[in-house]
């Protein structure tokens, strides 16, 4: 059974066609990666396959199940977790709260009101131990406000992994981090992600090199080409879509 | 058992709920009569911080509510004579929560400013409807002539019996909006607050979860609605309009949105200065209840509790 299976997902903003006829599939345990110029439509394929955006034509199954029209926490609790190009966190709340909202969101418990937060010892054990996988604990009481960039990428993936995922999406993981933060972020990238099927969008090749096996195109709302790393790597119309044509360059 | 640091910390709540125990009855009637109706807009104040301080939603038609809560009732005895407090009380609060339960499903379907417009324009409905439903809420003149409520035992109310009754029935909401506060519930509304596509993304079904706490909200604002019919003995159409709802959302801003405790301190706040100026100048009241609003915007950022808390901390820790 395929974790995910995409046909022929379309997508359009007004006259602009951001998303064509888009299919592919993905099975338990791949790692794949979408890369794609600027505008190519690599968060609005995110969005659509999060419910964010609704899909217009075209289906889409998660784990063996249509979701095509299925709001997003339908299929956040089939298994589905996804993360944000740009921090997507609870500001103005502690970063354990934060994670234990996370942690709850696919329990029955986030319905409960005359109990207190505090008494679900196991949804704050949860917390601490993800807290403690980005050596975070510590700052348990501080605010997101009070965290660094970093930190709060870091955050950003952690809120998706709460839940204990069947397949994670991550939006440009590594936004906003400079060359050197970007290293130490992608071995705790590894130890994060393990062996969750993972399928993420990324500018920095360092990433998509580190942590992809698969690599799929997206240009101009089509996908134009799929392989290995390498194999994407000495595609010549991949080339030419990052660096431009001789004539162009001349 | 308390420890010092503990003590210390819950010293002001103690205080504040011996003084409300033990001084009212050698209290004048007059200040006995503001003491009322502190605590009834105490709880309509608490009762839409849930919403407009924790899950975010800036509704402007919380008297509206409040409106439903004692028109019903007051209807169901001026016309219906239906006596009894344990049939007309639940009725009118039943009647909130039905009400609420269809503005909600209307009023979300915006966001933000545009709640903020619908709830506005629901808020005028019950206005409008007690304005010009003159038969049943006797327009203008407002529903008059209501007395303390009738227990059923040989039982009738005074000022100060009234005042303790009002005292118990606010503490107990007050308690149960503290519990949701705390609860898995309370923190997923200001997750919703903070972010609500994060929310949906963690698997939250944030229109029912604000659904829900709209028309818990309404609850509580019609529960006030009826404790201040029977304080009053009067409903007018201008107790449900929006400058009301405004003088509501005022509360929750003065006293700290987001906090509970706040909007108490916000009703006490505009209650007392309120009663207090307009003895003085009663047509100048609303000029100076501006000057408040933007002091307090300007120099007790986040209101007056937060600030309040922060100044007991430091002086705590002396």
């Amino acid at each position: 059974m395929s974790v995910l299976e995409v046909e022929n997902v379309s997508q359009s903003f007004g006259g602009l066609k951001v998303l064509e006829n888009v299919s592919f599939r993905m099975e338990a345990g791949e790692r794949v990666a979408l890369i794609g110029p600027n505008g190519a439509g690599k968060t609005t394929l995110l969005n659509v396959l999060s419910g964010h955006l609704p899909c217009r034509s075209g289906r889409i199954h998660l784990l063996g199940q249509e979701v095509t029209h299925m709001p997003t926490y339908g299929r956040i609790s089939l298994g589905l977790a996804r993360s944000f190009q740009i921090n997507t966190l609870f500001p103005n709340l502690s970063l354990l709260t934060n994670v234990v909202l996370a942690v709850q969101g696919t329990k029955p418990a986030r319905f409960q009101m005359l109990r207190s937060i505090t008494a679900y010892g196991d949804n704050f054990a949860r917390a601490k131990e993800l807290l403690e996988l980005v050596g975070l604990w510590e700052k348990r009481d501080d605010l997101i406000t009070a965290l660094s960039h970093g930190q709060q990428r870091h955050m950003e993936i952690l809120l998706a992994l709460a839940s204990k995922p069947k397949l994670l999406m991550l939006d440009e993981p590594s936004a906003g981090l400079s060359t050197s933060e970007t290293t130490g972020f992608i071995d705790m990238m590894r130890g994060l992600v393990g062996g969750t099927t993972l399928f993420f969008c990324a500018h920095d090749m360092d990433v998509v090199f580190a942590l992809a096996e698969r690599v799929m195109v997206l240009y101009y709302g089509g996908i134009i080409a799929q392989g290995t790393p390498e194999e994407i790597q000495n595609n010549p119309k991949v080339r030419e879509i990052y660096l431009g044509t001789q004539a162009e360059n001349a | 058992m308390l420890d010092k640091q503990q003590l210390l910390r819950f010293a002001p709540y103690i205080v504040l709920g011996l003084f409300l125990m033990i001084v009212p009855p050698f209290l004048d009637i007059a200040v006995l009569s503001l003491l009322t109706k502190i605590l009834i807009f105490a709880l309509l104040a608490m009762s839409l911080d849930l919403i407009y301080g924790y899950a975010g939603l800036w509704s402007f038609g919380h008297a509206g509510l409040f409106g439903v809560g004692a028109y019903t009732t007051g209807i169901l005895i001026k016309s219906y004579g239906i006596t009894s407090f344990w049939l007309s009380a639940p009725a009118g609060i039943l009647m909130t929560v039905l009400v609420s339960a269809i503005f909600g499903l209307i009023a979300l379907r915006g966001v933000a400013l545009y709640f903020l417009l619908i709830t506005f324009a629901l808020g005028q409905l019950v206005y409008v409807t007690a304005f010009q439903w003159r038969a049943m809420t006797g327009g203008s003149a407002g529903l008059l002539g209501i007395f303390y409520p009738d227990l059923g035992f040989s039982f009738s109310f005074s000022s100060l019996s009234y005042y303790y009754f009002t005292l118990v029935v606010v503490a107990i909401c007050a308690f149960v909006l503290y519990l949701i506060t705390k609860s898995p519930f309370g923190h997923s509304l200001q997750g919703i607050r903070e972010s609500e596509t994060r929310m949906r993304h963690l698997g939250y079904n944030t229109w029912l979860h604000k659904y829900i706490a709209f028309i818990i909200s309404g609850l509580f604002a019609g529960v006030a609605g009826v404790l201040y019919l029977h304080f009053n003995g009067i409903i007018m159409p201008s107790n449900a309009n929006f400058a009301a709802s405004g003088v509501v959302m005022l509360m929750v801003i003065i006293g700290g949105s987001g906090t509970l405790w706040g909007a108490a301190i916000g009703s006490a706040v505009l209650t007392c200065l309120a009663y207090f100026i307009s003895i003085f100048t009663p047509e100048r009241w609303p000029l100076i209840l501006g000057a408040i609003f933007v002091a307090i915007v300007m120099f007790l950022r986040g209101g007056i509790l937060p600030q309040l808390r922060r100044l007991w901390l430091k002086v705590s820790q002396l």
